[in-house]
């Protein structure tokens, strides 16, 4: 392999292994919230910085070809759609009524989980 | 002119889709977008106003994007640590904004990046009141000074 493919090789690791930290972070993050706001960021954050490198990942690897532009086509769809159907979920809530999770001064957690 | 700026959109998108793969499929997909483009234009929006951009509006869309990612990614960093942090140093804040646009897509634009940008995820826009969920106080800052309105004002707003 040349050099130039060796390099592409290893930027397109570390961009998929980012992506895969950022995914294990939303993950951890939905599992370890208080309420439905602050869960709706850790899966909704995935999408935006996980599924993003992930797929820049794939355009190196690939390099100048034709297939990148559809990869390139995912990623916007990614990034219009994920943002909108993470405020269409957050919005039902709060037109329904749904109160964010604070902290409480004083301990104790708040009583709207 | 933005059954023409559709139509050529569609057209990319379809060729992007289809790559080289013959004349027919060309030809079809060309007059696929000239049909849906035209139909668009004079029934789908007939009364909205469409998300049309001049050239000089999408140069600088160009760039907003770039300064979007790379906010995007400083954010990203900042919530990564929160979630990782064993005590979860989140303290959540509804923060109510309010900002005024001529355009829909603009605000269209506002609340998707700011749905994008980690820590920040808008809740519910109700006329020109932006109803934005922050995981921290700290995340706010962008928003509530104004300068995130600014930008989508410079990029859509401006001729």
């Amino acid at each position: 392999m040349s050099i130039v493919g060796t390099v592409r090789y290893a930027a397109a690791a570390v961009l998929m292994c980012v992506g895969a930290f950022f995914f294990f972070v939303g993950t951890l993050g939905l599992i370890r919230f208080p309420d439905f706001y602050s869960r709706t960021h850790g899966a909704t954050k995935c999408d935006t910085v996980g599924a993003g490198s992930i797929l820049l990942g794939l355009c190196v690897l690939r390099g100048l070809e034709a297939d990148v532009l559809k990869i390139l086509a995912i990623a916007a769809m990614v990034l219009l759609t994920s943002p909108t159907a993470g405020h269409a979920l957050a919005r039902a809530a709060y037109r329904t009524g749904l109160r964010p999770w604070t902290h409480r001064i004083g301990g104790g957690e708040s009583d709207d989980a | 002119m933005k059954a023409l700026q559709a139509g050529l959109w569609l057209a990319a998108f379809w060729l992007v889709l289809a790559g080289a793969s013959g004349v027919a499929t060309a030809v079809v997909g060309l007059a696929g977008a000239a049909g849906l483009a035209a139909w668009a234009a004079y029934s789908l929006w007939a009364e909205d106003d469409p998300p049309v951009l001049s050239a000089r509006q999408w140069i600088r869309f160009a760039g907003y994007c770039v300064g979007l990612v790379r906010d995007i990614v400083a954010a990203a960093i900042l919530v990564a640590e929160k979630v990782l942090d064993p005590r979860m140093p989140i303290d959540p804040v509804l923060v109510v904004h309010r900002a005024r646009f001529g355009r829909e897509v603009s605000k269209i634009a506002l609340a998707n990046s700011i749905t994008l940008t980690p820590g920040t995820l808008t809740v519910d826009v109700d006329g020109d009141e932006f109803v934005i969920h922050c995981l921290a106080e700290e995340f706010s800052s962008e928003i509530r000074d104004g300068t995130f309105e600014r930008r989508i004002r410079r990029v859509f707003e401006e001729r």
